[in-house]
Formats: structure tokens, sequence, C-alpha cells
């Protein structure tokens, strides 16, 4: 029997006496170190506690909510949690191809950024609208399911209604059919609606946009016997002359216009090469206010300039004898101030050995007639240039007739009962028709409406058959940019509610076997790779994924048109005969209708980010007015109260129709002319907060004919009662004045302030330093009455950025970062266009507020564009000026804060600990540049959960009672640093460092804001702070502002007396 | 000086009047305590009560709902809760200077105000100290303002002037209070040995600490009293100078000046004096005090009115003056707009009732008026207030023209600015119904039977006013 060994330690152990028994049971060695509580013994007082503690926390427990975490098991490739993924794919705004890098958090796709490597935007920037469309993603107001007759009904039911429906059209085939379609470039589709066109031969295909260049494809097709598209290359042209155009704005390939402008109007030392750009119009555009030399002119009188323009060229340029037998009969009636801007244009295009590129852009608005002048001398300036190309259109139908021409025409055939379906392909005509044509009455008549709709809107209420439209980050397909060159359009999610693309509904009518918007994609770009190449399928999935990653194909369709086909104008005699338009007078006013630069035809008017981005020039939110010259308003006595933001009602009169609508008076408009924005008087329900379900703007559609859509004649009557407006700038000058309504003296007692510096090019080379004087007056380059002030002395010495400190050494500031933050905005390149603003909402979870909110001076945006009229009410300039958080090295707002919410970064960054923000405003009151808003309510407070997954995870959504403020995107910053630790070595570590923008840079379509390590002497920012343009806002305070400016050159022609 | 100066006409007539002997004083000054309030009483309570309940209702909206329910908005961060606020601590002043430094320079004038300014100023900071407690974004944070030890580690920012204010102001409050406090020992022992029933015996008891009026007892109340007058009195400085400084540090044109802190005190002093006045007038007649608030207390006061509304009046000239002197077109046309802008309504209401009118006291007549007293007053104060409102609206247009905006009060703005007047004047009548609203110790030492020397009521060891003369 085997026995354990007993281990023992003492004797006693060993013989376990009693002694040893008890002392081994007691806690406490000794007697005395026993804590004795109440007779309790510490065990025992534990013991209870422990059961209390777990009965009170029993009873006291609350129901959690049920939370489902859903782990990734097996984490997908490449996709790390938290790590934004960026897809290229491809959209189109109004039948115009933009290239896009998507970033997707998660799944969730929720900030657009333009493809640099797309032809749509080769510097990464896209327009304010661009960066709306992903938040119309989200939009809880989408149409979720199929519709029938206004009631829901399920995908089944609708595929079966519309197998039945064209079927049974088969037959005839396609007799009584009518497509009415967006403009839209996407060469699978127009392989989709060729194919339609056969099998149903008697169908018919519109095409429809509210804000359409039919004039222009009447006037190109007209002169060159073939549909023509002008591409401009305005990066070639020294010269410019704008036509009642705003191609940086909206108008063409803006993106593209604007980054090729700038690339002419960069200057960074005298006698660095800039172009002149001469703008005539009569409404403001944001072209218009980077003008060097601005008339201002009637719309309608810009036709008899444009031959004005001709007769002045004269025999230095080959013009048709057509047209130069119209020019005396045409520029008759022409102001002498505009027939002197004419010569003085031609002779700057024309003159004696002059032989600068130039390229004269003729706006949309304007008649056919200027679209063929502005041809005809870009025709005569080939030679030297290349400064514009033309290209078929390849977002209509190589016969289609004008869009507007083609509505009508639709109408028209659906009362005559020759129509019985008809499909409407995406948009809302029926809100967007003119007034003339009742196209809600038309469609009534059509036995069948299919319509493909994003909402339940105007048109698809009307519909048999309402379906839902895929976004284009739910939908796979292609577009085609102006030049031809062609991108696919890869989702970045799964349709949220269930959707269609217009491609995957033309399958379906079609009766294809494939309905998969993927397949057919693919299966037409394999067809037409295989035309082209010798093809392997493997060769294709390569080739496509490429395709994918780059954002672009390598195939064109269409493609320039060469000069075989637009060497022979054909006679426009036709044109010629129509009638002169007549000069607007007091009697007769000019009606214009313009896009909304923000909501553009209406379609983003339930886009909050949208409506609450200010309009460029009148700086209006959620609105429309009817904007007409000082002058006019005037002589009206409509002129708004700015400062109470209180406008005076007007009905304008025109085509048998009257809106009752806000006038509101902007200097420098044209007389006699009335400017309404397109796209308002729709209800808004996106569901803020702290906006109710109310109408926005006034519809000014019923104004417009189907004859003549952009502009009109028009009568104004003043009508009862004001109007409160959403204005964010209600004083629009650098003069400072006592005047309550904002149209005070121009010139104050109290000197101009000089917010935006500018020059002329010729001062610029007097004076290289102009902007550098700061508000410390050195005689010339300010303007009379500049403000002057002693110089601020700082007990600090300034810090040196051009060698990083040793923070051994140096005293204050010493900054232990490796990094020095900085940013330049330059006003040469700055056009204005709002688009900065709305990158930064879309990054920054930067809450809208609404139109109530808005009005009192309580807009969230952390960038804003501050424009200033410099000159007399009649005829002014405009300059913007992008502001926002300068990031002080001697930032105001931090000391006064009582509970140091907001300190300094060693990065020279102002930070802002929401956390620990109580929300005294303190900081907001000391900013000088009043860039800090406060969360006056919680602005996020039950938004739907919809509209919540288009918030960037990496930023904080800020509670009521807190302020915020531009942090440089501090996120991005972050990221890039982390990019820079991992590098392998310091080549790539400041390769990631100079990756780095914040939203507003990347956008930026002229790429006017550089943003980096001041530290690093090769930055493009140190670069940009080093130029002699250099200036910081209000430095005589000694802010040390982070975000300076470089000043703003114009480049006037000298014999303008400019 | 003449040898013919007669000594009648020197001394002043005595500060109680009506034949008063010690025991009428203390019939009057108690008859109020302990008489059954009066229906008018209720009365006025009542309202008071209501527009308390709209402030307290107001703040419970503010509360629920954000900051936006006033009408701030970029460029005012700050609107009417900080007029207010600096609105009633300037109303805070008179008492303290009344109690403390009128005490220090034995202006014996002062026994028959201080108790009622006294109360005024505690009332006026109750309501001063509730609007900047309110107007912070995040209500459920605010007392991060105090240095309280928390486990981040964080202090408040000792750079901000809004923390000074926090000390400033609750420093002020508690001296005040003690002050106040101390001094009301002696009487309500007063009203406690005359108790007739039970409650009141031991109410007052209680906060009576024990007075028994002993010789021991007496010394220390005079000693304490001075000490708390000389630590009241460099605070009646303070306070309003570091009030002053929430506006005088930042950098807005029209605020960043150095003149802020005179300027402010004499303002302060100025709107306390006019509210004791506009207090105290009514509270004689009501009350029957018309013998120790006489006109010759009215007329004092009327002097200080005088003297620091000429004060004040001179400060917005020298503001004018150093803005065009300074050369900064900022700051020069930040007072060009207060005085033209949009907001020239309100400045014309300040010159006006701040330096216009208080001018009519130059002549006597005016300034023995009991009438004109109050009217003027209520100008004074109606003129404090849009002084405050001026001064902050400096926001609205700054140096960015860009950024300029127009204020525009809401509802709630105006509700608790009346709202708290109902908590001031709540107080306000419970003081004045529980408490003895006149000294009654201290107006019994400036009688002439206070005198050691005075004998009764036989006259023949002078004149009784030749007695009283000393104060």
């Amino acid at each position: 029997m085997s026995r354990e060994p007993l281990h023992w330690r003492s004797l006693e152990e060993l013989e376990r006496t009693e002694s040893y028994q008890a002392r081994i049971e007691r806690e406490f060695a000794s007697e005395v170190e026993e804590p004795q509580l109440d007779g309790a013994t510490r065990r025992h007082f534990l013991g209870v506690m422990g059961a209390t503690m777990a009965m009170t926390s029993l009873s006291g427990c609350v129901r959690r909510p049920v939370e489902h975490i859903v782990p990734y098991a097996r984490r997908p490739e490449d996709l790390l949690p938290g790590v934004a993924q960026h897809y290229a794919t491809a959209t189109h705004l109004g039948g115009r191809a933009i290239g896009v890098i998507a970033e997707s958090h998660e799944g969730r796709p929720t900030k657009l950024e333009g493809n640099p490597e797309h032809p749509s935007s080769p510097g990464g920037g896209m327009i304010a609208s661009h960066q709306g469309m992903v938040l119309d993603l989200y939009d809880p107001l989408r149409l979720k399911t199929p519709h029938s007759a206004k009631a829901p009904s399920t995908w089944e039911k609708a595929e079966a209604a519309l197998k039945a429906l064209f079927d049974g059209h088969r037959a005839s085939p396609g007799k009584g059919i009518a497509v009415l379609s967006e403009a839209n470039p996407s060469p699978t589709l127009a392989h989709l609606r060729d194919r339609f066109t056969k099998t149903f031969q008697g169908a018919s295909w519109y095409t429809f946009e509210s804000i359409a260049d039919d004039n222009e494809r009447a006037g190109l097709t007209a002169y060159f016997g073939r549909p023509a598209r002008p591409v401009y290359q305005l990066n070639k042209a020294e010269l410019v002359l704008s036509l009642d155009s705003d191609f940086l704005g909206y108008e063409g390939d803006a993106v593209t216009n604007a980054w090729q402008w700038a690339e002419r109007r960069r200057m960074e030392k005298p006698g660095d090469p800039i172009s002149r750009f001469y703008a005539v119009e009569g409404t403001w555009s944001i072209t218009g206010t980077n003008a060097d030399e601005r008339l201002r002119l009637a719309p309608a009188q810009v036709e008899a300039f444009a031959f004005a323009l001709l007769g002045a060229v004269g025999s230095r340029a080959a013009i048709p004898g057509e047209l130069k037998a119209a020019v005396a009969e045409r520029s008759n009636g022409l102001p002498e101030a505009a027939k002197k801007f004419a010569a003085a244009v031609a002779d700057d295009f024309f003159g004696d050995g002059q032989n600068k590129p130039g390229l004269v852009v003729a706006g949309r608005r304007q008649s056919p007639l200027v679209h063929i002048v502005a041809a005809v001398i870009n025709a005569a300036l080939r030679g030297r240039t290349g400064t514009v190309y033309y290209c078929s259109d390849l977002s209509r139908p190589a016969d289609a007739g004008g869009d507007f021409a083609g509505l009508k025409g639709l109408a028209d055939a659906l009362n005559a009962g020759k129509i019985d379906t008809v499909v409407v392909l995406g948009g809302n005509p029926v809100y967007a028709a003119p007034g003339d044509v009742d196209l809600a009455a038309a469609l009534g008549k059509a036995k069948h409406v299919v319509a493909l709709s994003d909402y339940h809107d105007e048109t698809s209420k009307l519909a048999e058959w309402a379906i839902p439209r895929a976004h284009f980050l739910e939908a796979w397909g292609d577009v085609a940019f102006t030049n031809g060159v062609a991108a696919i359009q890869q989702p970045l999610i799964a349709p949220l509610h269930g959707a269609w693309s217009e491609i995957e509904l033309f399958a379906r009518i079609l009766g294809d076997s494939t309905t998969s918007g993927h397949e057919i994609v693919r299966a037409f770009w394999k067809q037409k790779y295989r035309k082209r190449e010798k093809f392997t399928a493997a060769g294709f999935h390569k080739e496509w994924r490429k395709w994918l990653h780059d954002g672009r194909t390598s195939m064109s369709v269409g493609g320039p048109l060469t000069s075989v086909d637009l060497n022979n104008p054909k006679p426009i005699t036709k044109l010629l005969e129509a009638p002169k338009p007549a000069a607007p007078t007091e009697a007769d006013l000019e009606l214009v209708f313009t896009a909304d630069p923000m909501i553009f035809d209406g379609r983003f008017c339930n886009n909050s980010w949208l409506q609450e981005a200010p309009d460029p020039i009148t700086k209006i939110a959620w609105d429309n007015v009817a904007a007409m010259s000082y002058g006019t308003a005037k002589r009206l006595g409509v002129l708004q109260n700015e400062g109470e933001k209180k406008a005076i009602f007007v009905n304008v009169s025109a085509a048998g129709k009257t809106v009752k609508m806000p006038a509101w008076a902007i200097p420098g408009m044209a007389d006699n002319v009335v400017e309404v924005h397109l796209g308002y008087g729709r209800k808004f329900g996106n569901h803020l907060p702290y906006h109710l379900d109310e109408v926005v703007g006034f519809d000014v559609s019923p104004l417009r004919t189907a004859a003549s859509p952009s502009s009109g004649r028009c009568k104004i009557a003043v009508a009862d009662g004001t109007y409160l407006v959403a204005n964010v700038q209600p004083y629009g000058q650098q003069v400072p004045t006592t005047d309550v309504q904002g149209f005070g003296p121009r010139e104050g007692a109290w000197g101009t302030r000089p917010m935006v510096r500018e020059t002329t090019v010729s001062k610029f080379a007097k004076n290289p330093k102009f902007a550098k004087p700061g508000i410390i007056r050195h005689g010339e380059p300010f303007p009379k009455g500049a403000v002057v002030h002693p110089p601020a002395r700082s007990p600090y010495k300034d810090w040196d950025y051009s060698k990083k400190g040793d923070p051994t050494k140096e005293k204050w500031p010493v900054n232990h970062a490796d990094y020095q933050w900085g940013m330049a905005i330059d006003l040469n390149t700055c056009t204005g266009c709002n688009a900065c603003l709305v990158a930064c909402v879309a990054e920054n979870n930067v809450m809208s507020v609404g139109k109530e909110e808005v009005r009192r001076g309580r807009e969230m945006h952390w960038i804003r564009l501050d424009r200033y009229f410099v000159g007399d009410l009649e005829d002014p300039q405009i300059v913007h000026l992008p502001v926002n958080c300068a990031q002080c090295e001697t930032a105001p707002c931090e000391n006064v804060c009582p509970v140091t919410a907001t300190s300094h970064s060693p990065e020279g960054l102002n930070d802002m600990a929401y956390n620990r923000c109580i929300g005294t405003r303190y900081c907001q009151n000391n900013c000088p540049f009043k860039v800090r808003r406060f969360n006056y309510f919680n602005f996020s407070e039950g938004q739907p959960k919809l509209v919540q997954m288009a918030r960037n995870p990496n930023v904080t959504v800020r509670f009521r009672g807190v302020i915020e403020k531009c942090t440089y995107c501090v996120q991005r910053i972050n990221l890039g640093k982390r990019n820079a630790n991992l590098a392998s070595n310091a080549k790539a570590a400041r390769a990631a460092i100079d990756a780095i923008q914040p939203a507003c840079q990347q956008t930026c379509p002229t790429g006017a804001i550089v943003f980096g390590d001041l530290w690093d002497e090769k930055s493009a920012v140190h670069k940009a702070k080093k130029q002699d343009r250099d200036y910081g806002l209000l430095t005589e305070l000694n802010l040390h502002p982070r975000t300076t400016f470089l000043a703003k050159i114009r480049n006037p022609n000298p014999k303008m007396g400019g | 000086m003449s040898a013919q100066a007669a000594p009648d006409t020197v001394f002043p007539p005595p500060l109680v009047q009506g034949g008063r002997d010690f025991h009428s004083v203390t019939e009057t000054i108690c008859g109020i305590v302990e008489a059954p309030p009066t229906k008018k009483w209720f009365i006025s309570w009542a309202f008071a009560l209501v527009w308390l309940s709209i402030l307290g209702l107001s703040i419970a909206w503010l509360f629920w709902e954000g900051v936006g329910v006033w009408g701030n908005n970029n460029p005012a961060g700050w609107g009417w809760p900080i007029v207010n606020f600096v609105f009633w601590v300037g109303i805070g002043h008179a008492g303290t200077l009344i109690s403390a430094v009128l005490f220090l320079f034995r202006q014996r004038w002062r026994t028959a105000i201080n108790r009622f300014a006294e109360a005024m100023t505690i009332f006026a900071v109750v309501c001063a100290g509730t609007f900047p407690g309110i107007h912070v974004g995040r209500i459920w944070a605010a007392y991060w303002m105090f240095p309280l030890p928390n486990q981040h580690g964080l202090w408040p920012n000792f750079r901000s002037p809004l923390l000074w204010d926090v000390f400033a102001v609750s420093t002020y409050f508690t001296v005040s209070l003690l002050f106040w406090y101390v001094g009301l020992v002696p009487d309500l022992a007063t009203v406690r040995d005359r108790a007739k029933t039970k409650l009141r015996y031991f109410a007052y008891g209680a906060f009576a600490l024990g007075w028994r009026g002993a010789n021991r007892h007496w010394q220390n109340y005079e000693r304490a009293y001075l000490i708390l007058a000389g630590v009241a009195t460099p605070l009646v400085l303070s306070v309003h100078t570091i009030v002053s400084f929430d506006f005088a540090v930042a950098i807005i044109p029209g605020w960043h000046t150095t003149i802020f802190p005179p300027y402010f005190v004499a303002g302060a002093i100025f709107s306390g004096f006019a509210m004791v006045l506009t207090l105290a007038i009514p509270c004689r007649t009501i009350y029957g005090l018309e013998d120790f608030i006489t006109v010759r207390h009215v007329e004092n006061m009327n002097k200080i009115i005088l003297t620091t509304g000429s004060m004040v009046g001179y400060a917005y000239a020298m503001e004018f003056f150093i803005a065009w002197y300074s050369g900064s077109v900022y700051e020069s046309f930040a007072f060009v707009n207060r005085a033209f802008g949009p907001y020239w309504w309100a400045y014309f209401i300040m010159v006006s009732c701040n330096v216009i009118t208080p001018q009519l006291f130059w002549f006597k007549k005016i300034r023995t008026s009991i009438k004109w007293a109050f009217v003027l007053s209520i100008f004074v104060n109606i003129g404090m207030w849009f002084e405050r409102f001026v001064i902050t609206m400096s926001l609205h247009r700054d140096f960015m023209p860009s950024s300029w905006d127009y204020f525009t009060p809401t509802v709630i703005d105006g509700l608790m600015l009346v709202g708290s007047f109902g908590l001031f004047f709540s107080l306000f009548l419970l003081f004045l119904k529980f408490l003895p609203a006149v000294a009654i110790s201290e107006v019994k030492g400036v009688m002439p039977q206070a005198d050691p020397h005075w004998e009764g009521y036989h006259d023949h060891h002078g004149d009784p006013a030749k007695e009283a003369g000393h104060g």
C-alpha cells in the first residue's frame, strides 16, 4: 500500500495541535491586528456589503436596449474597420460627366471627390452641387418601392406590368410610345436606345433638360451642319471673352474650365504671364465676378455686342459674308460704352502684332447667332491657338432638336392622342416644363405613364407606374465625358430601398433576359473592346479592372470632330432672319432664367447641404429672389433692407402668368433686367429638426415659354407685403457704414477695411509688396481712406518657419511638434463658387439648420465665402474671400475660455475640445473673423437614421451648446501623420504629409487653397507664403494667423482706362 | 470766515424727523414686521410671484431647448442675458457702497437707507447670478467654471475674465450677505423681544444669535461691522471692475478700452442709487417711513446720482474722443456706429436717460422733490439697462463687415428680463414684510437722544438740532 508523502512545515503542523489549528483558521496572525467592526469581522462585513450591493444593483437594474453587434467573423480582405476606402466611379449632372472618387466607411459612401484621372476634374475638384450628390443617396423622401397609381406595389407586379405593357406594343411596333429622358451621356444607354428604336420603330425619343443647351445646339448645328459641342482649352487661352457665360460656375464642364482657367491666372511675381479675361453679362455669374474687365449689358443686347465685335474685328479675320452683312443692322442700338468695349476687345484680340491665343465663350442662354459668332471668332483665332475643339453631343440622340421644342412636341402629340404610353426616364419634367406646356394635363391623356423617378414628385405622382431610380452610387452604368472619354460608374452600395437604373429599366422594356446592370454594362464594353483589340477573356478582365480602378476607360466614344466636319460652314440665312432681340426698357423688362448655382434646376431641392449653401452672389440661402440692378430696384421702389433681411414682394408677370416673389437689388446687374433662379417653389422635407416642412422659394417655371425658355419679357409691379430672407451677409462692402439698409456710401470716413487686397498687373509691377504693409498704410497701394494703425508689438518674437526650432534652446513659442500646419488661399484663382463650403459640410458633419435659423445668423458653416462689392452702386466689381478659422498663433479665443476648451496644439492648430466646452460663447465674441459657430439648438437631433448614414465617422457630431469651427480637417491631418509614421523611408513619409489635403483644398476646382507643413521649405504652402502677395487678415491685432491670402491681381486692359 | 457766522445755520436738520423718540422708532419699524400682511402686499407679492414663475418656466424652456430660444446669433454671441447680468450686478453696487463706504466716511445719513440698500444688493446679485449660470450652452457642465478637483486633472482657465467674474461676484455676494446679516442681528433681537407668538419668538430668536444687547455684544458687533465694512469697500470697486474686464479684455472694438473699469464702477453706483430711490420712495409712503427717509436723504442720493451720472457722461464722451484719437478705424467706427448705426435708438435712450435727465438735479427744487426723484430714478434704471445693451451690442458690427448682423431679441428674452424683476421683487417684498426695513439700532444711534449729553425733552441744554448736527 503506497502512502502519499506528507509535507510538513513544523512539528506543530505534523502533530496537528489544537493551538495550531486555531491559529491557521484566523486571518491575521496576531490577535491585535484583527479589526473588529461592531462585532462583525472584516470578512463578515465584506460579505454583507457584497450581498447588499448585489441586491441594490439588481433592484436598481434598468433594462438596457438590446444591441446587436455583428463583428466580422472573418474580415473581408483589405477592409480595416475605421479606415475609409476609396473607389473610382462616375456620374453626370445635366448630361455632363463627372469622374468621382467616393469615400466609403464600412460600406457607406460619405464623401465625393473629383477623380484627377478623369478629364472632368483635372485637379480632383468638384463644384458644390456635385459635392451634395452623396446626401441625395440618403434622402428619406426617396421613392422606395414601385408605386402603381400612387399606391405602393411590389417589384414583381411592376415587372409583370411592364412586360405586359411593352409586349403589347411589339406588334405595332412601338407605335404610340414616347420616351422622355434626361440628358444622359451613358454609352450603354445610348446603345440600348438604338436597340429600342429599332425594336419599337414607331416610338419617339425626347430628351429634356430644364437647363439645356438648345441655343448652342441650334446655332452650331446650323453653322457646322452637324451637332457639335465646344470643348474649351482655357489653359491655352491668354485672352478670354465670355459672352454671358458662366463657364466657371456650372455651364459646360465647369470644373475642367475652372482648373484650366486658373492655370493662366496664378502669378508669383510681377511679369508672370496672366490671361486677360473679359466678361459681358447682364446678371452676375461667378464667372463675371472674376473678370478683369466686365461689361454690364442686358443679356438681350449681348447678341448686338457680338455683332459689334465682329464689326470691330473687321477685315482682321475671315468672317462669313452673311454675318458681316448683318453687323450693321444687328449691332444697332448698342450703348456707346458697349461699342467702345467691343472695339477694345477686338483690338486686344486682333490688334497689330497681336498673336496671343484667344477664346470666346458664348453663354447657353444666348441666341444661336451668338454661338455662331463665338465659333467664327474662335475659328479665326484657331491658327494660333487650339483653345477650342468640338465634339458631338453624346447625351442626346444625334438627330435631337431642341429640348424645349421636343417637350412641346411631346405635349402636342399627347394632346392629339397620338401617344398612349410615355416612359419618363428620370428628372421631373412636369415641374420643369415651361408655363405654356401643360405637361401634367398632357400626360393625363396617356394611357400608360411609366416614370423612373427619384421621388414622389410632380411627375411620378401622375404615373401609372412610378419606379424608384437607383442613385449613381447604387447602380452600374457608364458615362462619356464631353470629349468622349468614357468612365464606368461602379456602385459602392447595394440599392438602399431597391431601385433600377435607366439601363436596368430598358433591359426589361426590351425584354432582355439579362437585367443586371453590371452584366449589361460589362457586356457592352466587352463588345466594344472586342472590336478594338485582340480579345481574350482574361485580357478584358484585366482591362476592366484597370478601368474600374482608374475611374476611366481607355476607350473613347465619339471624340473630337475633325476639321473636315467643321471647315465647311453652312449658310445661316434662316437664323439671321430671326428678329433681333430688343433692348429691355423701363416698361418692358428682360426676365432671365438661370439655374440655381446650388440646387441647379431643382433636382437638389431636397438637399439640405445645397439649400443651406448661400448663393455666391446674393448670399441668400433657402430662397430665390427676383434679382435686379440697384438702379432698377430703386426706380421701382423695391430696394431691400439688407440689415433687416427684409425684401419687398413684387409681382413678376410674363407669358400671361404672374409670380409673386421678393425683389432683391444686386449692384452691378444691367438695368431693366430681372434674374430669377429656377428650381424653387417646391416642398422641402429633409426632416431637419428645426425646419418646418415648407415650400422653399418660388416656382418661376410658369413664366418660361417653350419658345424662349431662358429669357423673356416681364412686367414688375410692387405687391403687398415684405418677405424675410436668410441672407448670410447683409453688408456687402469693405467700406463701413452706419447705414441700416446696407446701401451706404461707398467711400467712408472710417476707411476701407482691406479684407480683400487687390491691385492690377501694372501696379503690381511697380510695387510687388503692395499687400504686405498690412493695415499700416505705406502710401500708394491702398485705396483712399485705408486703415492706418500703428504696428502692434508682441512681447514674443515671431516664429521663423524657415527652420525647425530646437526645443532645448528656444523659449516660447517652442513647438516640439514635427509639423507646423498652415494654409494659403490664392485670391487670384478663388472664383467664389461655394465648392469648399459644401465639401466642408460633407467632411465635417456640419449641420444644416434651416432657413429660419440661418436668417437669425446661426448657420454653422466652418468656411464661408465673403463677397464684397468694390466700386459704385451702379457698376461695381465683386471680390470673394473664403474665410475659415485662421488658427491664429496668438488666438484671442483661447485665453478667454473659462474652461480651456480651446487651446493650441504643438502643431499650431487651434484645437477645440467639444467635451470640455460649456458654451459661454466668449470665444465666439472674441474671434475677430467670426468663424466660430455655436450649436444654439441640438441641430443633429431627430435626423432620420438614413441621413445619419451620410456622416463622416471620423468627425464628432456636435451636441447642442458647444462651439465648433474649422479644424483644418484634423482627422485628415492625423491620417496623413499615421501614414507618414508607417512609411518605410523619409521620402515616403514626406509624400504622406504632402498628400494631406483638407476637404476645402481637395475640392477647390481651381486649386486656390494650399495647405501643408510650414516647416518644409519644399511644401507648396511654404512657397506660397514666401510670395510677396501673401498677407494675413487683421494682422495688426497681433493674431499671427496661420491662414493667409495671396492678394488678388486683375489684369485690366490698359487701353480701357482700367 | 466771518466772525458773525451764526451757529444755528451750520447744522443740518436732524436725520430723523417728526420729533420721534426711541420707542416710536421701534414701534414704527417693528410694526411693519409684526402687523399681518396687507391686501396690497399680497397682491404685489402674487404679481411678483407670477413673474417669478414665468422666469422659472422660461429657464425650464431654455434648459429643454437650448440657448437658441434667445435671440443670440453669430456675431452677437452674447445678448440680453449678459445685459441683464451686468445690469443687476450694477444695481447691486449701491448697497455695499452705502453700507461700507459711507460708513467708513461717517456719513450718518446712510443709516436710514442702508438696510434697504443692502437687501436690494443681495437680491440684485441673486438676479445677476442667475444669468451667467443659465447662459452657458451646456448648463449641466456649468460647474466646470469652479476650480473643483476632478479626475481629469483640469483647472479652469485662470486667464479668462469669465473666471474672474465667478470669483468676484461670488465673493461680493458672500460678503454682502454677511454684512447685511451682521447688521440685522440687533434688530432681529428687538423683534424677538417684542414677539407675541411662539413662532416669531423662535424664528427671530434663532437668527438673533442670542443677542442680549450686552456691552460685550455691542463691542464685538461694532468691531465686526467695521471689519466687514473694510473688507467690503474694495469689493465695491473690484466687482464691477472685473465685470468690465469681461468686455475690456476682449479685443472687440467698443469693448477693448481701458476706461471701462472706472466707468463701469461709476455706472454701477449710478444705477444702484437710482434703484434705491425707486424702491425707497414708494416704501416710505406706504409704510409711513417719511420721518426716517427724509427729503434730505433723497437729496443726498440725488447728488450722488448727479455726480456719477456726470462721470458716466464724461466716460461716454471720453470713449468717443479716444476712439477718434487712437486712430484705430475699427474703434472709431464702433462708436460712430453706436450713435448712428442700427442701434442708434438704444444709444439715444442711453444718453438721454443717463446723461441728460440727471442734469436736472442741479436744480434744488427738482433735487428735493420726491416725485421728480422717483421719475428720474426710473429713467436712470432704463438708461443703465440700455447702456449695457449698447455695450454688448458692439458685437454686432466688429472687424469684418461680412459678418455684421443684427441682433433681435425673442419673446423669451423679454420674459426673462421681466421675470428677473419678478424674482427681485418676490424677495424684496418678503424682506419688507419679515425683516426690519430700516436699521433700528443704527437709526437710534444717529438720533439726538443717542447723544450722551442729551438731557431729555426739557430742552435746557440747547437745540436738539445742534446736537444732531454731528451727522
